[in-house]
């Protein structure tokens, strides 16, 4: 494929630009200088600040989320995760983005937010897996 | 001298700063490029050869454009969706619907009038009855100009109930099919939908499906998907869909028949039919989020030792828009092509579809030129085309949402979104217009809007699609009955049999079909009249022998449509005929569906029956038992005493034609079903817990143990 561009240039861009970026982030740091995005309000809190969900006894292992901070839940509820799939083809079990349960553990989980993830379970970020 | 050297050091310091500041922005610059005006992202555009780019909108006449509908004036009105990727609060959603309009008639659009504004999750927008039917999760709403001053002034609430949580899986891409149901995607997303024209009617639970109305019936029901964005529907009824991962998927059987009953092991009746994987070929570098993000991603799959790789460029990950080309602005060869775009990729992809002659699908290749090139790709990385229209021009819209960033914000690590504005663009968007390089843009002369029934006859048969189907609705809007003679002749008379099909249905919308007009379209020289004459035949018994011989169809997708609809003439003859196709098409899974979705096709008799030709159960073929597996699984789940009494008298009968391997998944697939209904016995579930089917004692065993049940 003829590329516009080659990943030699992506990298090198990215490196210089990720450590230009850092230093002068550092630099503003140190000068007191903060910049603002109002856009991203949305984004998790820090993990200083937010609240836990209080302890409790689920029935179902892969349904308790006690200890789980309350932003990561958040990130559930936007994502629309549920239990169980409205499409029987498309679930969590065969979704690129599942962490299978590791040996004798009951539950899986997910690289999109904290949490035990059951396999019957959906979000609207499914993707299949490649 | 102390303070010199202060002042020198601070100077310096203020120098250093000052230097590093400029390259963390000129490296944010190459991070994440800005933006560029219209003109000079046309010039970004590469197009396969013989085709050009014109800029048909461009802010700040739109901006954040993800649907775009001419009217039957030709009037162009556009969706903008400016609060993604955020959810707005209830009532706050800045969306709008906007008419464009060209005033000195250049081709390019330079005066926007507001038709409405603050439609919360509005998506997408459908002509009807002089207004447009607009999908704004958690609704359907209509929309009307009464007094004609371009702003909508009547709002009403058709439906209600949709999913609303995130602006990526909701109700949307509103379609007017052939058959004259409107078509919408829901991706399966869970609902209580009710339709406020009938309030007396059940409401129906929308989970695992898209969603299908008629508003000249007051009908609305579900229809196979899932699908996320994309949706388009062919010339013949075809209906494809897409997921931002899976860019191309075919419905190949209707909600309808899927769930004539609810026993169906797999309800699942769509399918990807690529046959190039879910590669695309992209201009653009991955971002520097998405780079990092997948890194980290990869790192974690080989923590825990899971054998996948995720990709962050050349893969479709954020396919959005579809639309076949039907229209005779673009070469013939192009007649028929699906378009697909993917906001991720900056880029189009076209995909022609070819039927297979083994299965009832169609599969999906690249163009020859396409192999090393897409049909469009961008360099400026905000390009990010989310849908299409064909206008009457013939000409292919793609509407540019223009943004910097498009992925869901939640779904990025925290550290990597510091520095992103997902906003950024939100004031921007374009729409392009895509045709030869030799063609020019054709003014507006559209104007159906009064036109006469003769004139929308003679729409019928225009070679674009956009006019034909303009013409079908505005008939059976008009619901003028003096023409169905004009229109039965146009059946019989057209050569076109694109025309005889819009023909067919514009009789079904005016109520006015026969049955002899659907005898002689079920011998119609054009499959795709065929097949259509065969959903259209079930309101008239008398054409029965005529549907029964399609099954011998040389078009398989004939073959395919009547193996659907010959259960639903409640005909003795009917499970005779099933056999047959399982003889002829039962290797294929799509053909076995068919048949396993009827009551007639699911039955104890079918297994009979198939005992006569003395051959199916002579060779245990791997098709054979997965049909007797499904089969024995829905009887099973159905559960009924008569049926599974029936069934194991059959598979206990001292029989050598039947082989233990078909006892076998016979036994396996009903304990699979009796496990699933709902209605089991505790002293079944102590029986099913007991079975074994590893030898021929076990099944013998347990066909013994469950007659005693039954």
């Amino acid at each position: 494929m003829n590329k516009k561009y080659t990943r030699r240039e992506f990298l090198f861009k990215n490196i210089a630009g990720s450590a230009a970026f850092i230093t002068g982030g550092w630099l503003l740091t140190s000068f007191k200088v903060s910049q603002t995005h109002p856009q991203t309000t949305n984004q998790a809190k820090s993990k200083d600040s937010v609240q836990q969900t209080p302890k409790s006894i689920s029935q179902n292992p892969c349904e308790d989320l006690s200890g789980i901070a309350s932003g990561e839940i958040e990130k559930r509820k936007k994502f629309a995760y549920v239990t169980i799939s409205p499409n029987p083809d498309s679930r969590c079990g065969n979704c690129k983005l599942f962490l299978p349960p590791a040996a004798g553990k009951p539950c899986g989980a997910c690289l999109l937010f904290k949490g035990t993830v059951q396999e019957s379970g959906y979000c609207t970020y499914w993707a299949p897996l490649e | 001298m102390i303070n010199k050297i202060n002042a020198f050091f601070a100077g310096k310091a203020a120098g250093l700063f000052l230097l590093l500041v400029l390259t963390g922005s000129a490296a944010m610059a190459q991070k994440y490029p800005g933006p560029l005006s219209p003109e000079e992202s046309l010039k970004k555009i590469k197009i396969i050869e013989g085709f050009k780019a014109e800029i048909f909108a461009a802010e700040p006449n739109i901006m954040d454009p993800v649907s775009l509908a001419f009217d039957e004036q030709g009037q162009a009105y556009v969706v903008e969706m400016p609060d993604y990727p955020f959810e707005a609060e209830p009532g706050k959603g800045k969306g709008r619907i906007k008419l464009l309009k060209d005033i000195d008639n250049d081709g390019r659009i330079d005066q926007a009038v507001i038709f409405a504004e603050n439609v919360t999750e509005a998506t997408s927008i459908l002509p009807w009855q002089g207004g447009l039917i607009v999908t704004a999760a958690p609704d359907i709403l209509y929309l009307k100009d009464t007094n004609g001053d371009g702003k909508a002034d009547t709002r009403e609430v058709l439906f209600t109930g949709f999913f609303q949580n995130n602006s990526e899986a909701q109700i949307t891409n509103l379609r007017y099919g052939m058959d004259n149901w409107i078509y919408a995607n829901n991706h399966g997303q869970d609902g209580l939908v009710t339709f406020n024209r009938t309030p007396n009617v059940k409401p129906v639970a929308v989970r695992g499906a898209d969603f299908r109305f008629r508003l000249d019936q007051n009908k609305f029901e579900l229809e196979t998907g899932p699908g996320q964005f994309g949706q388009a529907i062919d010339e013949w009824g075809h209906r494809f869909i897409n997921e931002n991962s899976i860019h191309l998927e075919q419905v190949i059987i209707p909600w309808r028949y899927t769930h004539r009953h609810p026993f169906l092991p797999v309800t699942k009746a769509m399918a990807s039919i690529t046959d190039h994987e879910e590669i695309m070929l992209q201009e653009t570098p991955p971002p520097y989020w998405r780079a990092e993000r997948t890194k980290q991603r990869n790192k974690t799959f080989q923590e825990n030792n899971l054998k996948r790789v995720e990709y962050a460029e050349d893969r479709f990950s954020g396919a959005a828009g579809m639309v076949v080309y039907a229209a005779d602005g673009f070469p013939p060869e192009f007649n028929g092509n699906i378009f697909i775009s993917d906001v991720a990729g900056n880029l189009v992809h076209r995909d022609v579809l070819t039927p297979s002659t083994k299965s009832p699908v169609f599969v999906a290749s690249r163009a020859g030129k396409e192999k090393e090139q897409e049909f469009l790709t961008s360099t400026d990385s905000w390009f990010r085309p989310t849908n299409f229209t064909v206008g009457p021009d013939g000409y292919l819209y793609v509407l540019d949402y223009y943004r910097q960033h498009i992925e869901t914000p939640v779904s990025i690590p925290d550290e990597l979104k510091a520095d992103m504005n997902f906003m950024a663009g939100s004031d921007k968007g374009r729409v392009y217009r895509i045709l030869p390089t030799n063609s020019t843009f054709k003014n507006n002369t559209v104007n159906l809007a009064k036109a006469s029934n003769t004139k929308l006859l003679e729409t019928l048969s225009h070679p674009n699609l956009w006019w034909r189907l303009q013409a079908q609705r505005l008939l059976l809007e008009k619901q003028d009955k003096s023409v169905v003679p004009a229109v039965k002749k146009l059946f019989i008379t057209s050569k076109d049999a694109r025309t005889r099909l819009h023909a067919l249905y514009v009789l079904e919308g005016l109520n006015a079909l026969d049955a002899e007009l659907i005898k002689k379209a079920l011998q119609d020289s054009a499959p795709g009249v065929r097949e259509n004459a065969i959903i259209l035949a079930e309101q008239f018994p008398e054409t029965y022998s005529l549907v029964q011989a399609r099954l011998n169809d040389p078009v398989i997708r004939v073959a395919f449509q009547t193996t659907l609809n010959l259960p639903e003439f409640k005909n003795k003859e009917t499970a005779p005929s099933l056999i047959k196709v399982l003889e002829k098409y039962g290797q294929d899974f799509w053909f076995r569906m068919a048949v396993l979705s009827s009551e007639q096709g699911s039955s104890p008799e079918i297994l009979q029956l198939l005992r006569q030709p003395n051959t199916f159960f002579q060779n245990p073929e791997p098709w054979k038992l997965a049909f007797v597996s499904d089969l024995s699984n829905i009887i099973g789940a159905r559960n009924q005493k008569d049926q599974i009494s029936t069934f194991l008298n059959f598979l206990s009968q001292p029989d050598s034609q039947i082989t233990d391997s078909f006892r076998v998944e016979a036994i396996k697939g009903l304990t699979k079903g009796l496990n699933r209904a709902t209605s089991t016995d505790p002293k079944l579930k102590e029986i099913i817990q007991r079975i074994k089917t590893n030898n021929t004692q076990e099944v013998t065993a347990a066909i013994q143990d469950l007659k005693k049940f039954y």
